[in-house]
């Protein structure tokens, strides 16, 4: 897994960097591909028929970056409606968000649009947004487009990426884009959450935790 | 007897041998201390095992018997009574009549019968011992074997032709009509005949013959000249020999008593009618009368006889087993084999005589009767006569006196005494006249009474002799049907030692292989021991290549992928681990399955489904000992049965309102809307999560896997049905897992009873108000339960909803192992929601300890988020959540749920 973290980032072990933890949360459409995307950046999976998410699924992913490295606490959020109601729960203090349609699917880009303006709304206000147009490799049915997703990213200062968990296209580079629009460092201000696991009184990594 | 052993009409299932009802027992406790104590009786054909129980509602059993292998007798004489014999005990059981005993004897027979045949095609199939399933046949199977592998009968031996023989020329020869001497006569010769004939020498004969017809006619082949048999000698043959010539001798002495009697009949109405003296008639239909009981008991003794030589057969197939056991060289075993064929075909013989007998021995009857008829009349007769004499000479007497009487009279009056003798004869012939009418009407009273007396006695024999031949029959179809069953074992056993061979043969062929690598090893530069190149390659192929193919089933009996985590690996040692760790877990599951607390736990399940299944067809009633039992889990292989009962018990108001066919008009209804077009998001989100249902299921993973199509009815169908929930993602689950085990409507009814009766309100609405209360709820249990826990989760701030809300949503089929959440799912549908709140704290106390030494908030997520992989078993899942949490009231649940349901609807519900 290490030399997929560093193949996708630019890791240098050994070198002087620090640990820090931030929280991510999925948000979008049932079955745009939310899971598959964090499965295949997590453990390089990809299922055609990915158990369908219920309340909400707990996962971790650690990326290096050049000065330090980034450990993802990622929620990923189940699509359907009614589980809408209890997203505050899962976005709440996260510091990235990725928000996800499906290009084959007008209504999950609609619906989209809607979860960024929740998340503008209510969540914190410096949190890292991005979207993801996922099932990029069946691009022939396409019914969103790419320059409107874009342009929509833009005018909302999103990360704007079109993915596909089943190719594996943009999945790490979405996460890496993330990773380096989030604030590292005491230069930036320590975020909230955020953990620098190099410091002495954090050594206890907790045994149960491998 | 008693009338209070009464019987319910049998209720029947589908099945036709399902029977229960009260039964008295008898048990001989000791030397004539007879206990008779009435229990709830019940047999379902599921299982071969007769249970009874204290009452009809009892989950629990008293004890049981097998039947799989037992014999069933009963005595015609003792109304109502019959015996089970199994494994060398004896079940007397009684019921208030005859027609309830033929019901019993029936199913009894049926439930054998099933038994055999299912142990049969398992067997025939695969002799797996490893899954459930095949544990319970294994377990009936070693009941079989340990009772009546009796070979089928061969050829009849000679000595057996001669006794025959013997008997006709008795039959012909024997004139006397006393029977004591003929009987004397008759055993003497047998005996001589016996002494004269030693055990004849026997051979195998290859071919299996039944000697006699189901009919009770004789095979043509049984007339042939049997071959010469070799001898047996073992002592149990010896013991076995001598009780099986016990029936005979009595049939017999019956024999001859039959003979006797018959010259009797054919007598006596020809003399008696000559007969002089009415005294002598009289007597006649009297001995008659003691003749044919004599004749009753010793029928009875034959009978008696031949029930003691069917235990007997079944006591030598146990020692048979035995042999079996201890794997002793076959010979002998195949020679005891013969014996006790040789034996079955003697049985037959006599049984199909003795069928004959009674036979004849009715006609004999009707006979009889027409005799006692006519010399009732002829006593009639003659008793008349005799009054009328009586009454005759009394008058002369009287006469005499008076003629003295006037005589001295006389002396003084002479014409007197001319008057008086006019006056003597002129009264005579009245008197006489009134005499006999009244002598007449007595006679008629009498006759009448000692012919209501004969008839009730003839009546009475009759009705024996009824029976008996009712038993015979019986008797008779029991044998056929022992046969069989010898016949399934001998063909069974013949296939394991094969089996066994073959194994055998692997295995000392992989054992000379691999010590001719070891020695390789050893000596490597020793010339001649040193291997061609090629075998070490082809072994390490050979071991590599066997367990894949091994492997052809991949999923568990339920459909679900086994994990497989080994990657073949170019290290040896590697492989070997895993299969070191394999084999010791293959073996670890086969102890469980084999040890006594498992069988215990099965047996219980058995004992309370056989009551259940026959005394309340429809659903399940709540008991403090069904929810103990259900705690420990239901056995998988009942598990579908179970489930189904308990869901009616939720359900069966609903259905009864619903009316039948309601599943059936729901999906009608979904996909007459589908093709109108009016195509909802519930619909289009069942569509969207069918294939990402159980995606670890062989039955779900694909669109086109076997399951889909019943899943996408049952959700479709729960959509109209309850429009108020609609669907909800996590019923998918639910519906999927009861698919597992209920056919698509049970699985409807399964998903209304957990969403509308288990689980509270509005858990899967579209708020999920219901479940966000239960967080909360949970919340201060945590803190109730496990204070430590929940101030360190405090400490950091971790909200336990995050991870437990799913729990309780899908009743933890997204965390746990299959094999632990469906026991969950057993507790869940007896008890309901709250055994969720058990569980969840179950588990987070099992985890408390790996919790509590997280430091930050990232790392308690990690760890929540594992919190499962602390779980090994149910077993200690259960202990905590059924034991170690309590007290654990409903009430406070309640109340709790209560208000912060109101609190959540009063602030517009946000977590």
């Amino acid at each position: 897994m290490a030399a997929r973290n560093s193949a996708g980032g630019a890791a240098r072990p050994g070198g002087p960097n620090r640990t820090c933890q931030f929280k991510l949360v999925l948000l979008g459409e049932s079955a745009v591909g939310k899971s598959s995307l964090v499965l295949r950046f997590v453990k390089g999976q990809f299922h055609e028929y990915q158990e369908s998410t219920i309340g909400a699924a707990f996962l971790t992913q650690t990326v290096c970056l050049d000065d330090a490295t980034i450990k993802f606490e990622i929620w990923d959020t189940a699509g359907q409606e009614r589980y809408h109601s209890l997203a505050p729960m899962y976005y709440r203090g996260a510091q990235a968000a990725i928000v996800v349609y499906d290009i084959t699917n007008t209504e999950s880009f609609i619906k989209a649009k809607n979860w960024v303006k929740e998340l503008q709304r209510q969540a914190s206000p410096n949190i890292v947004m991005a979207l993801a147009g996922n099932k990029a490799d069946v691009a022939q049915k396409r019914t969103v487009e790419y320059e409107e997703a874009n342009a929509y990213a833009e005018d909302n200062a999103l990360l704007f990426m079109e993915t596909s968990a089943k190719t594996s296209m943009n999945v790490n580079d979405i996460f890496m884009a993330i990773a380096k629009k989030l604030p590292i460092g005491p230069a930036q201000g320590e975020p909230t959450g955020t953990v620098d696991m190099n410091q002495p009184q954090q050594q206890q990594k907790g045994s149960c935790c491998k | 007897m008693s009338a209070t052993a009464t019987i319910s009409p049998p209720a029947r299932e589908l099945r036709t041998s399902s029977i229960c009802g009260y039964l008295h027992r008898i048990e001989v406790r000791s030397i004539g201390l007879i206990t008779r104590r009435r229990y709830w009786f019940a047999l379902c054909d599921s299982t071969p095992y007769l249970y009874w129980y204290k009452d009809s509602d009892d989950i629990k059993c008293i004890g049981r018997v097998s039947l799989s292998g037992a014999a069933f007798t009963y005595d015609p004489k003792e109304k109502g009574r019959f015996e089970i014999h199994s494994n060398s005990e004896v079940i007397i059981l009684e019921c208030s009549s005859d027609k309830q005993r033929n019901e019993w004897m029936k199913a009894l027979q049926s439930t054998r019968k099933r038994s055999w045949k299912t142990v049969k095609s398992k067997s025939d199939s695969s002799l797996d011992i490893s899954s459930l399933t095949g544990r319970n046949s294994s377990a009936v199977l070693e009941e079989y074997s340990s009772l009546s592998p009796v070979p089928p009968p061969r050829s009849p031996k000679p000595k057996k032709r001669t006794q025959f023989t013997n008997e006709e020329s008795t039959e012909s020869t024997v004139e006397s009509s006393e029977n004591d001497e003929s009987v004397a006569e008759e055993v003497s010769k047998i005996e001589e005949v016996e002494s004269e004939e030693p055990p004849t020498p026997t051979t195998e004969s290859s071919a299996t013959e039944w000697y006699l017809h189901p009919n009770g006619q004789l095979n043509e082949r049984s007339l042939q000249m049997p071959k010469t048999i070799e001898s047996p000698e073992s002592v149990l043959k010896r013991l076995a020999d001598q009780s099986i010539e016990a029936p005979f001798r009595a049939i017999r002495r019956n024999l001859s008593n039959w003979k006797g009697s018959r010259q009797n009949t054919v007598d006596e109405p020809v003399t008696s009618s000559r007969k002089s003296t009415a005294l002598s008639t009289y007597l006649s239909p009297e001995e008659k009368v003691i003749e044919l009981s004599d004749k009753v008991s010793s029928l009875e003794e034959v009978v008696d006889s031949l029930r003691a030589a069917l235990l007997l057969a079944q006591r030598n197939n146990e020692a048979l087993k035995k042999i079996e056991d201890m794997g002793e060289n076959n010979e002998e075993m195949r020679e005891y084999l013969l014996e006790k064929e040789r034996q079955v075909t003697e049985l037959h013989i006599s049984n199909s005589i003795n069928a004959r007998r009674a036979r004849d021995f009715e006609d004999q009857n009707l006979k009889l009767e027409d005799t006692i008829n006519d010399l009732q009349q002829s006593v009639e007769a003659f008793r008349e006569s005799l009054r009328t004499k009586e009454e005759l000479i009394l008058r002369m007497c009287e006469e005499d006196n008076r003629d003295d009487l006037l005589g001295s009279m006389a002396d003084r009056n002479l014409n007197v005494l001319a008057d008086a003798n006019g006056l003597v004869s002129d009264v005579e012939v009245p008197e006489g006249i009134l005499v006999d009418v009244s002598s007449v009407d007595c006679e008629e009273a009498t006759r009448r009474v000692l012919d209501e007396e004969n008839v009730r006695d003839v009546g009475e024999l009759q009705d024996l002799v009824e029976g008996y031949r009712t038993q015979n029959q019986f008797l008779n179809a029991e044998i056929v049907e022992l046969h069989a069953i010898i016949q399934s074992l001998e063909t069974r056993e013949k296939k394991l030692i094969r089996q066994n061979f073959d194994l055998e043969a692997c295995y000392y062929q992989l054992k000379s292989r691999y010590l001719m690598v070891l020695n390789h090893f050893k000596s490597p530069t020793k010339p001649g021991k040193i291997m061609e190149p090629g075998v070490l390659k082809e072994l390490l192929e050979e071991s590599a290549r066997t367990p894949r193919e091994s492997q052809q089933n991949l999923t568990d009996q339920l459909g679900f992928y086994k994990k497989d985590d080994f990657s073949a690996s170019d290290d040896l040692l590697d492989t070997a681990t895993f299969y070191m760790k394999k084999a010791g877990d293959i073996v670890e599951a086969t102890k469980l399955e084999q040890s006594e607390e498992y069988m215990k736990w099965l047996q219980s399940w058995d004992s309370f489904l056989v009551n259940n299944t026959v005394s309340r067809p429809i659903g399940i009633m709540s008991s403090p000992d069904l929810k103990t039992l259900i705690r420990t889990g239901v056995p998988p292989a009942y598990r579908g049965r179970v489930w189904k009962s308990i869901v009616t018990h939720w359900v069966k108001d609903k259905q009864a309102e619903l009316g039948n066919g309601y599943y059936q008009s729901m999906t009608k209804k979904a996909s007459t809307k589908k093709q109108d077009g009016s195509y909802d998001a519930a619909i289009k989100q069942i569509d969207l999560d069918l294939a990402r249902t159980l995606p670890t299921n062989k039955l779900f993973d694909e669109p086109g896997s076997a399951n889909i199509e019943k899943l996408r009815n049952v959700l479709y169908a729960f959509r109209y049905h309850n429009s108020h929930v609609g669907y909800c993602q996590g019923l998918n689950r639910l519906a999927a897992i009861a698919l597992l085990y209920l056919d698509e409507q049970d699985a409807f009814w399964f998903l209304v009873a957990c969403v509308e009766h288990l689980q509270p309100e509005g858990y899967y609405t579209s708020s999920l108000i219901g479940a966000v209360a239960d967080q909360k709820v949970l919340r201060d249990l945590v803190a109730e339960k496990l204070p430590k826990l929940a101030a360190h989760l405090r400490s950091l701030e971790v909200d336990l909803s995050l991870f437990a809300l799913c729990w309780f949503l899908t009743c933890f089929v997204d965390v746990l192992p299959h094999s632990i959440y469906l026991t969950i799912f057993d507790a869940f549908l007896y008890e309901g929601n709250k055994v969720l709140f058990r569980f969840a704290l179950a588990l987070l106390k099992i985890c408390e300890p790996h919790v509590l030494q997280c430091k930050t908030i990232g790392t308690v997520h990690q760890c929540l988020s594992k919190a499962q992989d602390h779980i090994t078993d149910f077993k200690s899942l259960a202990q905590v959540a059924f034991n170690e949490l309590n007290p654990f009231p409903q009430k406070t649940i309640e109340s709790k749920r209560q208000q912060y349901l109101t609190q959540l609807k009063d602030t517009g519900h946000c977590m």
